[in-house]
C-alpha cells in the first residue's frame, strides 16, 4: 500500500506564495540525480519526473538516465514547483492524475509563473478533453500508460529539439 | 243375616289387612287406586323384615320393589279398568279398602279416574276421618245400647279403631281403643245390666275384637312408619331417581329429581318421561331397550331439558324390575348431573386438543425426563418427530437411536452435564431418520426437582428443519446478492482498476526498455539493468495482485470463514479504491492499529464491506470542495473482545432523520444508486456476528461509519462451519 497518498498536502491555494518565496532547501524527495556525467554537466539536459506512483517514477528515472539525460523525480506537483530545480529543468514528464494538484494544474501554474517548459504528460486515464487542453496549452506529448518506450524517446527528442543531444 | 262370630273375626282380619294396605297406598303410591290388588300380608311382613334387617341400599330397592309392584298393578288396573269394574267382588273390596283408608274414592258413584284423584295425605283427611270415626262410634253405641238387635254390634268398634289408626299416633289409637272398649262395656251394662248370658259373651267377643284390631293397627302403623322413614332416604340422595312403567310414564319422582329438573313430583308424575325431559339419547332407543331387557341394566349418558329449558347432561343408570312371572313391569332410572363434570371434561379435552394441535402445527413435542429413574414421557408430537409409534414405551435408547451419529456425543454430553449440574438444556442437533432424511432439532428443557429433590426435566423438542432450510436459503440469497453487488462495484471501479493495472504495466514496459538500453551501452551498465529487471518483477507482482483481488471479488463462492487480521482486507480494498479516490481528489488516510487480535471472517466479504464504505464516503464528499475531501480508514481493538473498523469522511454528514434507514435495502440518496451497498454491509457484518452503525463527526463536518467484529476464539468459533 502506498502511504504517500495519505500524507499528500493540499497546497493549491498556497502555491503562488510558495513560488514567489522559494524555499532554499532541496525538495526532500528529489534524490536521484545520480548520473556519472560530471564532466558534461552543463551540457546534459535535466528531465524532471513528476508522478505519484513510485514504480512509474523510478522506471522513468531509469529510462531517462539510460538515454543519457539527467533525471530528478518528484512525488507530486507541489514538490516540483517548490523545488529550486524548476528553472534548470529542460523537460518535465508529468502524470496527469495526482493527489493534490493535477498535472494539468501544474502546467497552468508554470505558465502563469512564466515558465515555458516542454511537458510530456503520461496518464492512466486518457481523456480527450484533457488531452486537447494539455496540448493546446503547449504540452509536447500526451501518452497513455502503459506506453511504448519508443514513443517516450520520440517525445523526449521532440521536447529537447534544438538542444544538444546527450 | 247374622254372621257367625268366626266369620266376623275373619272379616275383621280382612278389614285390617285392607286397611293396612290402604294406608300404605296413600303413603307410598302416587295415587290411591281403588283397583289396586292387595298384596298379601305375608308379603308385607317379608318386606318389613327385609327392611328392618337389610342395608339401606337394599332397603331402598325393597321399597322400590313395593312401589313398583303397587304402581305396576295400578297401571294395569287403569288400563283394564272396564274389565276390572265388572269383577264386582274385587271392586267391592277395593271400595271398602278405599273407604277404610279414608281415601275419598267414590267408587260406587261412577268411575273415578286416576288423574282427577287428589294426592291424599293423612293430615288432609283427618278432620273428615275424625268426624267419621266419632259418628261411627256414636252410631255403634246407640245401636248397641238402645236396640234390641241380638248381634255383636260392638264388634264394629274395631272399625273405629282402624279408622283412628290412620290419623292418630300410637297413644291416640290406644285411647280410642280404650274408649271403644269402655263404650262396649257401658252399652252392655246399660242394655243388659249385670246379667250373665249370651249378651255377655257378645260383649267379650267385641272387646276381644277391639283388642286384636288395636294390636294389628298398632303393629301395622309401626311398620308403615318404618317404611316411610326408609322411603325418605330416597329423598336424601342427590341423585335424581324416578320410576317409569313400561310405557315410560313416571310413577315415582324423588326430591333429587325435583331439584335437578325443577318439576315437583305432582307435576312430573304420570307424564311420559322422555316427553317431559325431552330426552336426547346417546344411542338408539331400541339398543337401550334391547340391553335393558337382555341384562336388566343399562348405563349411559343422556341429555335432558330442565323445567327452565336449560339442558343437563346426566349419567343415567337404568334397572329393570320384573314381576313374579318374569315380565318387565317398571324401570328404575337413577340420574346423576354430569353437566359440570362434562363441561370440565370437555374443557380439558378441548385444551388437550388445542395443545396437541398446537404441537402438531408448530412441530413442537414435549417431553419429561427423570434421570434418576430413567422415566421418560413423550407427547404425541414427540413420537411423531422421532418417528415412532405411540404404543412404544419411550426410552433414552430410542431417542439415541435417532440422533445423528455425528451429533450423538455432543447431545449425550449436553444431557449428561445438564442432569449432573441440574441446569436447563438448550441444544441443537440433528436426527437421522430411518429413510435417511435429516431433521434439525432444537431441544429446550427446564430443570426442576421433585419432592425427593431429584432432578427432573420438562422440555420441548422443536423440529426446526424448515427454519434451517429457510435460513440456508436466505444465506444463499444474501451470498448471491453480495456477489451481484460486488460485481456491480467492480463495474463502478473499472476505471480505477484499469489505473491500478496500468501503473505497474507502465512500470514494466519502461523498466524493460531502460534495462535494454543500459545493456546496449558501449559500456553496459549491468547493475542498472539488474535493478530494472527487479522492478519489472516487482511491478508484475503488483499487477497480478490487483488482478487476483478482482478475481476474488468477482467469483461466486460460498463464504470461507478463516482467521485473519482485519488490516488484510482493508489494505486489499485500498488497492482497488485508491485510484477512484485519487480521481475524485479524495485523500485516503490509513490509521491501522498493528498487532490486532484475529477475527474470523470471509476475506472477500469483509473486503467488500470496506470497499462499499470507502466508495460511499467518496461519493458523499463529491459536493464538497476539493481541499476538504479526506477519508480516514482506521482499525483498533474494541471492548476487549472485538475489533472496530471505522471509515470517516468529511462530507455533509448524515441527515439525522435518515440515520436509521441508512442500512436498509433500497435506501439511497444517489439518483442512480440501487441502495444495496450499505444494506449488504450490514448483512455481512451481522452475519459475522458484528454490528455496524453510523454517526456524524463531532465536531463535523462529515460522517463516520463504524463496524465491529468479534475476535476469535469467540462465539463464532462455536458455530457450525459454513454458517456466518
Amino acid at each position: 500500500m502506498n502511504a504517500e497518498h495519505s500524507v499528500a498536502p493540499s497546497i493549491a491555494s498556497q502555491l503562488p506564495r510558495l513560488l514567489h518565496a522559494p524555499s532554499p532547501q532541496q525538495g526532500s524527495a528529489s534524490p536521484t540525480s545520480s548520473g556519472p556525467e560530471p564532466a558534461h554537466l552543463q551540457e546534459v539536459p535535466t528531465i524532471s519526473i513528476v508522478d505519484d506512483d513510485p514504480s512509474v517514477r523510478v522506471a522513468m528515472d531509469s529510462l531517462v538516465r539510460s538515454l543519457g539525460y539527467a533525471a530528478r523525480t518528484f512525488a507530486c506537483a507541489a514538490e516540483f514547483l517548490q523545488s529550486p530545480h524548476v528553472a534548470s529543468t529542460a523537460c518535465v514528464i508529468a502524470d496527469v492524475a495526482m493527489p493534490g494538484m493535477t498535472g494539468i494544474e501544474m502546467q497552468d501554474a508554470l505558465i502563469e509563473e512564466g515558465y515555458r517548459l516542454p511537458i510530456i504528460f503520461i496518464t492512466a486515464f486518457p481523456k480527450e478533453p484533457m488531452r486537447k487542453r494539455a496540448l493546446d496549452a503547449g504540452a509536447v506529448c500526451f501518452l497513455s500508460k502503459p506506453f511504448a518506450a519508443r514513443s517516450m524517446i520520440d517525445c523526449l527528442d521532440a521536447a529537447l529539439e534544438g538542444r544538444a543531444a546527450p | 243375616v247374622l254372621p257367625a262370630p268366626e266369620l266376623r273375626l275373619q272379616s275383621a282380619r280382612r278389614c285390617l289387612d285392607l286397611a293396612a294396605v290402604g294406608s300404605r297406598l296413600r303413603q307410598l303410591s302416587p295415587r290411591p287406586s281403588r283397583a289396586c290388588p292387595v298384596p298379601s300380608r305375608v308379603g308385607n311382613q317379608r318386606a318389613i323384615i327385609a327392611i328392618l334387617t337389610a342395608s339401606p341400599e337394599s332397603t331402598m330397592l325393597m321399597l322400590l320393589h313395593y312401589r313398583l309392584r303397587i304402581h305396576a298393578l295400578s297401571t294395569r288396573a287403569r288400563i283394564e279398568a272396564a274389565a276390572l269394574r265388572r269383577r264386582k267382588q274385587w271392586v267391592g273390596s277395593a271400595a271398602l279398602a278405599g273407604r277404610l283408608g279414608g281415601a275419598p274414592t267414590q267408587s260406587r258413584k261412577g268411575r273415578p279416574t286416576v288423574r282427577d284423584t287428589p294426592h291424599p295425605t293423612v293430615f288432609a283427611a283427618s278432620p273428615l276421618l275424625a268426624l267419621a270415626a266419632v259418628s261411627i262410634a256414636l252410631a255403634i253405641f246407640v245401636i248397641d245400647t238402645f236396640t234390641i238387635l241380638d248381634i255383636a254390634i260392638a264388634v264394629l268398634y274395631a272399625v273405629v279403631v282402624l279408622v283412628a289408626s290412620s290419623f292418630l299416633g300410637r297413644r291416640g289409637v290406644i285411647v280410642v281403643a280404650s274408649t271403644c272398649a269402655a263404650l262396649t262395656v257401658l252399652g252392655y251394662l246399660l242394655s243388659h245390666g249385670l246379667s250373665v248370658g249370651t249378651p255377655l259373651v257378645r260383649c267379650v267377643i267385641s272387646l276381644f275384637a277391639i283388642g286384636i284390631a288395636t294390636l294389628l293397627a298398632l303393629r301395622n302403623q309401626a311398620a308403615v312408619m318404618a317404611i316411610r322413614g326408609q322411603a325418605q332416604l330416597l329423598d336424601l340422595t342427590h341423585d335424581a331417581i324416578f320410576v317409569l312403567d313400561m310405557n315410560d310414564v313416571i310413577a315415582y319422582w324423588n326430591r333429587g329429581a325435583e331439584e335437578l329438573y325443577g318439576w315437583k313430583a305432582d307435576k312430573a308424575l304420570n307424564k311420559v318421561s322422555h316427553e317431559l325431559l325431552r330426552t336426547s339419547f346417546s344411542e338408539p332407543r331400541e339398543e337401550i331397550e334391547r340391553k335393558l331387557l337382555g341384562t336388566g341394566r343399562w348405563e349411559g349418558e343422556l341429555l335432558h331439558t330442565k323445567s327452565d329449558a336449560t339442558q343437563v347432561v346426566v349419567s343415567s343408570r337404568w334397572s329393570l324390575q320384573r314381576n313374579g312371572r318374569g315380565q318387565p313391569v317398571a324401570i328404575l332410572e337413577t340420574n346423576t348431573d354430569h353437566t359440570e363434570r362434562k363441561r370440565a371434561e370437555d374443557a380439558l379435552r378441548r385444551s388437550e386438543a388445542y395443545l396437541a394441535e398446537g404441537q402438531r402445527l408448530s412441530l413442537t413435542g414435549s417431553f419429561g425426563w427423570k434421570p434418576s429413574t430413567g422415566e421418560i414421557f413423550w407427547s404425541a408430537q414427540t413420537y411423531q418427530i422421532f418417528g415412532y409409534d405411540q404404543g412404544i414405551e419411550p426410552t433414552i435408547e430410542l431417542a439415541r437411536h435417532r440422533v445423528h451419529p455425528e451429533d450423538l456425543p455432543r447431545a449425550h454430553q449436553a444431557f449428561e452435564r445438564a442432569a449432573w449440574e441440574r441446569r436447563d438444556i438448550d441444544l441443537e442437533h440433528r436426527l437421522l431418520m430411518p429413510d435417511g432424511s435429516i431433521k434439525h432439532m432444537r431441544v429446550l428443557a427446564h430443570a426442576t426437582t421433585d419432592l425427593s429433590n431429584r432432578v427432573e426435566f420438562i422440555g420441548a423438542v422443536m423440529d426446526v428443519t424448515a427454519a434451517k432450510q429457510a435460513q440456508g436459503a436466505l444465506q444463499q440469497a444474501q451470498s448471491e446478492l453480495a456477489h451481484v453487488t460486488r460485481v456491480t462495484t467492480l463495474g463502478e471501479l473499472a476505471a480505477s482498476i484499469a489505473h491500478e493495472v496500468n501503473q505497474p504495466l507502465a512500470g514494466i514496459v519502461t523498466n524493460g526498455e531502460a534495462g535494454l538500453r543500459w545493456l546496449a551501452r558501449e559500456q553496459p551498465r549491468i547493475e542498472e539493468a539488474r535493478r530494472s529487471l527487479e522492478r519489472v518483477i516487482s511491478d508484475a507482482d503488483r499487477a497480478s495482485a490487483v488482478i487476483r483481488g478482482i478475481r476474488d471479488l468477482a467469483k461466486r463462492a460460498a463464504p470461507d470463514m478463516v482467521s485473519l487480521d482485519i488490516n488484510e482486507p482493508i489494505e486489499a480494498a485500498m488497492a482497488l479504491v485508491q485510484s477512484k479516490a485519487l480521481r475524485q481528489q479524495v485523500t485516503l488516510q490509513l490509521e491501522l492499529a498493528r498487532g490486532l487480535p484475529m477475527v474470523r471472517g470471509d476475506r472477500v466479504q469483509l473486503q467488500q464491506v470496506i470497499i462499499n464504505l470507502v466508495m460511499n464516503g467518496i461519493e458523499a464528499m463529491l459536493g464538497t470542495s476539493d481541499w476538504a475531501r479526506r477519508l480516514v480508514i482506521g482499525s483498533q481493538p474494541y471492548e476487549g473482545d472485538q475489533v472496530l473498523v471505522s471509515v470517516q469522511d468529511s462530507g455533509p454528514g448524515i441527515d439525522p432523520e435518515t440515520g436509521n434507514r441508512l442500512f436498509s435495502a433500497f435506501y439511497t440518496t444517489k439518483p442512480d444508486g440501487m441502495g444495496m451497498g450499505l444494506s449488504i454491509c450490514r448483512s455481512i457484518v451481522e452475519g459475522h456476528g458484528g454490528r455496524i452503525w453510523a454517526a456524524n463527526n463531532d465536531p463535523g463536518p462529515g460522517a463516520i461509519i463504524r463496524f465491529t467484529l468479534p475476535t476469535c476464539p469467540g462465539r463464532l468459533s462455536d458455530r457450525v462451519p459454513g454458517q456466518p
